[in-house]
């Protein structure tokens, strides 16, 4: 086996995809030369990458400025001939993350330098490719971690464009990585709740799916509550009947505004959402499409109709969605319309055009006229790199001002536009979505028919009118498909359901006795060390903690979801890992009290979950049909 | 009359025509001065230092115009001496800018243009002095140099060309290296081998 086949071979463990196209012979390896110290350099447009003496020697200072600095990740650009990566690995830096933007500089490298050994390293990535290495910064790193990146000197003269977007991206995924763990711990345990307060109207209405397909190629517009709705909006008041029309519920009432009534509006807020609609016939007039974690007073509006459909992160519904006769769990990137668009595909909608997907800033507003946000004064400090929101709700009397970091995104029209890290985790996983559509089902059109905001790689970008005039021709029988689908809802497996909630009963009581047990022998423990100082006595505890907690762990796999509900005491748990005491005792002290803290908050989720899903189990109880009769009556009240 | 001072030793002479330069001065001095192997060095005209006083228009002036004319001399052992510290002075500079700018280059600062051209003047300046020298050394029969450095020269002249190339086209890794490596290297192989003694 040659150098560049072992380093290959190393590399397809992690990156097949990357393996297989530096095999290409088309791939112009770039000619590595010996330094005078016997080590490798090369040049590439016109410049050296490392010294023509002793590469070792500017390594070293470049390495020392990374270990100056503390950090969870090294993020590469470049690697160059991997020196820079050998001796941060050397030195004790195994989580490194390479974006090398050139692939003859990768090949020439791997044909010469034997580097599988370091490839091999756990968490050692590399790639070629941006959108793969962004989606590795996203997975492998969390909003906790500090990420550090650093760009060799050659590789910022030679890639200046490709650096500002490495660095860009990187911060865009970075914040979208600490936003998601804000919203893990302040929604978990409300979606939690919510799912068990929305059981009855799983029976009531029918899951999402049963529209499957039933669009077949019609059009469908997924409207969003952007700035540059108003430029358009109104074009749709023509296409009723020819198009579905999807709107998410803050673009609800703006549309309204514009005598455009959609065919459905979807959410899946945690809270209730009253402000969002009209309270006129307007409401009587559209269905709604409802996550199961939404709040339950939306479930209870008084609409035409409502669907259910179950979030692929909801540990829950994964289990429970096939019970309820559902086998789509929808794809949700943090905004109701990335999940319409999902939903557009299982549907078979064919083209699916947004509007009002701005994802950035208007002039001096971040939604359409008509939305809940109201007496908005919008400050953008480019300096600063921040922005300051003076708005009312619609439902308030006072104002509020939240500021945020500033980011940008390229925008249609080719320069950059100003965003946030809500809108930038929305248009993160647009991206990534159309990347695999497009693989995938080519057929399908997606057109990005906003006029304004963010460009979406991977949509066509057009005007609205432009979309009816070439694919909105004739009328559709929308709501005939709609009411046939309402009509035949698939049955519901309540022996499943039961069965699941027992296990889940069970196996949640085992999780609390066993925490129980645990923060006994911890408490015991912490008074041994105050008696005694560090004593061999503290191993018997220990012992016996680690047996009980490989029990509990091993429980925990079978009712996952306790890990959501739990997610705030793990960030406090992460959070502690990173602290550092060097006294021992104070210490091991330190890991007790922590150990107690945890355990305590594992014993009380518990203690919360059990009442939950004992009325769980009631419910489905009171639900499940009596012999000879299809549905008993259930009192909607909620809980 | 005019009182004439030679390093603050009034001197006697004679102006009977009233018709002597100071350049007729300046000669006459330093014709007695060339067997001590010294020369005039400054020239003070009525309390006030005279720049570039071996300009002619200086030195056709009448010396019965003034009140006073001081002359100060110097030995050109001293003038070497002080040429030679210019010299080791500038090179100690520019060893010192180059580590720092290596430095720089290695740990990812292209910033470092300012630093470049005080190096380069420096080059330009240690070649001018060191010619000076050279020429002086040749007119007093004085060996100021342990071995000639006119041949150092054409290398320093040919680094700061390819220093000039690397740059404009951004190759820093390459300018390192020159630095470090060709021109650092190149600086003190030529100290240790023109200067007869040296306190680096």
């Amino acid at each position: 086996m040659n150098i560049l086949e072992k380093n290959l071979k190393a590399i397809a463990k992690k990156n097949k995809e990357l393996s297989e196209r530096l095999k290409r012979e088309d791939i112009k390896a770039v000619e590595i030369e010996r330094t005078k110290s016997g080590d490798f350099t090369f040049r590439y447009r016109g410049r050296y990458f490392h010294s023509i003496y002793d590469p070792w020697k500017e390594i070293a200072i470049q390495t020392e400025e990374i270990l100056s600095k503390d950090s969870d990740w090294v993020l590469l650009f470049g690697m160059g001939c991997a020196y820079l990566l050998r001796a941060l690995v050397r030195e004790g830096k195994k989580k490194i993350i390479v974006y090398e933007p050139s692939l003859e500089i990768l090949k020439g490298v791997l044909e010469n330098i034997d580097i599988s050994d370091i490839l091999s390293e756990d968490h050692v990535y590399l790639f070629c490719d941006m959108n793969t290495f962004i989606n590795t910064v996203r997975t492998s790193t969390e909003g906790l971690d500090d990420l550090l990146t650093y760009q060799p000197l050659p590789y910022r003269v030679t890639f200046p464009e490709e650096v500002k977007e490495f660095l860009n991206k990187i911060q865009n995924v970075h914040i979208i990585n600490m936003t998601g763990l804000v919203t893990e711990i302040s929604s978990r345990f409300s979606w939690l709740s919510n799912y068990f307060s929305n059981l009855p109207f799983f029976q009531k209405y029918p899951p999402v799916d049963t529209l499957r397909g039933r669009f077949r190629d019609i059009p469908l517009i997924i409207v969003g509550a952007g700035p540059s709705l108003k430029k358009n909006a109104h074009l749709l008041r023509d296409i009723k009947g020819k198009a579905l029309i999807i709107a998410a519920a803050t673009a609800y009432r703006p549309l309204v505004r514009y005598g455009v009534v959609p065919d459905f509006v979807i959410s899946a807020e945690k809270t209730d959402l009253p402000a969002y609609f009209t309270y006129g016939e307007e409401d009587r007039r559209i269905r709604l499409l409802l996550g199961e974690i939404s709040h339950p007073n939306m479930f209870k509006r008084d609409t035409k109709g409502k669907f259910v459909y179950f979030n692929g992160f909801v540990e829950l519904s994964i289990k429970q969605a096939k019970f309820w006769g559902s086998d789509y769990l929808a794809l949700a990137g943090g905004s109701v319309t990335t999940t319409a668009l999902d939903m557009g595909i299982m549907l078979g909608c064919n083209p699916i055009v947004f509007i009002g997907q701005d994802l950035a800033f208007g002039e001096g507003t971040t939604h359409a006229d008509g939305c809940v946000y109201v007496d908005q004064n919008i400050v953008l400090d480019t300096k600063k790199n921040e922005v300051h929101i003076r708005e009312r709700h619609i439902a308030d009397t006072k104002s509020y001002t939240v500021s945020f970091k500033l980011l940008w995104l390229k925008g249609v029209n080719g320069r950059p536009v100003p965003s946030k890290y809500d809108w930038v985790t929305f248009h993160k996983w647009f991206e990534d979505y159309m990347r695999e559509l497009n693989k995938e089902k080519a057929s399908v059109k997606v057109i990005n028919a906003t006029e304004g905001g963010a460009y979406i790689e991977g949509m066509e970008h057009t005007t609205l009118k432009e979309v009816i005039d070439n694919f909105i021709v004739s009328s559709k029988p929308v709501e005939e498909i709609i009411q046939e689908a309402e009509s035949s809802r698939p049955p519901i497996d309540y022996d499943g359901l039961s069965g699941s909630f027992n296990d889940m009963e069970k196996d949640i009581k085992r999780i609390q006795r066993l925490a129980t047990d645990i923060l006994k022998e911890a408490r015991s423990m912490k008074r041994t060390v105050e008696r005694k100082g560090m004593s061999l006595e503290l191993q018997k505890n220990l012992a016996r903690i680690k047996r009980l907690e490989e029990r509990l762990f091993d429980k925990t796999r079978y009712v996952s979801f306790i890990w959501e509900a739990l997610s705030e005491y793990t960030f406090e748990l992460k959070k502690y890992l990173r602290d550092t005491i060097d006294d021992e005792e104070e210490r091991f002290k330190k890991d007790i009290d922590t150990m107690v803290h945890s355990y305590t908050a594992i014993r009380d989720v518990c203690g919360k979950l059990v009442p939950l899903i004992d009325e769980g189990k009631d419910t489905i109880r009171r639900l499940k049909p009596v012999e000879g009769r299809e549905y008993r009556k259930v009192a909607l009240t909620g809980h | 009359m005019t009182d004439i001072y030679l390093d603050g030793t009034l001197l006697d002479y004679e102006d009977v025509d009233r018709d002597s330069t100071i350049g007729d001065l300046v000669q006459a001095v330093e014709k007695e001065l060339k067997p001590m192997r010294s020369f005039v060095f400054e020239l003070w005209v009525d309390g006030e230092k005279i720049e570039g006083w071996r300009d002619r228009e200086i030195m056709d002036n009448s010396i019965y115009k003034y009140r006073e004319i001081r002359l100060v001399t110097t030995t050109v052992d001293t003038i070497a001496m002080e040429g030679l510290n210019i010299v080791q002075e500038y090179i100690n500079l520019i060893k010192r800018k180059i580590s720092g700018v290596v430095k720089e280059l290695r740990s990812g600062n292209i910033d470092v243009e300012k630093d470049i051209s005080t190096i380069f003047e420096g080059l330009n300046e240690i070649v001018k002095t060191m010619n000076s020298l050279i020429e002086g050394g040749t007119r007093y029969g004085i060996k100021i140099f342990k071995e000639n450095p006119a041949p150092y020269y054409a290398p320093i002249l040919e680094y700061m060309e390819k220093l000039r190339n690397a740059f404009s086209c951004g190759d820093t890794v390459l300018m390192a290296d020159l630095l470090e490596y060709e021109l650092l290297a190149h600086l003190e192989s030529m100290e240790r081998r023109i200067f007869h003694s040296r306190e680096f």
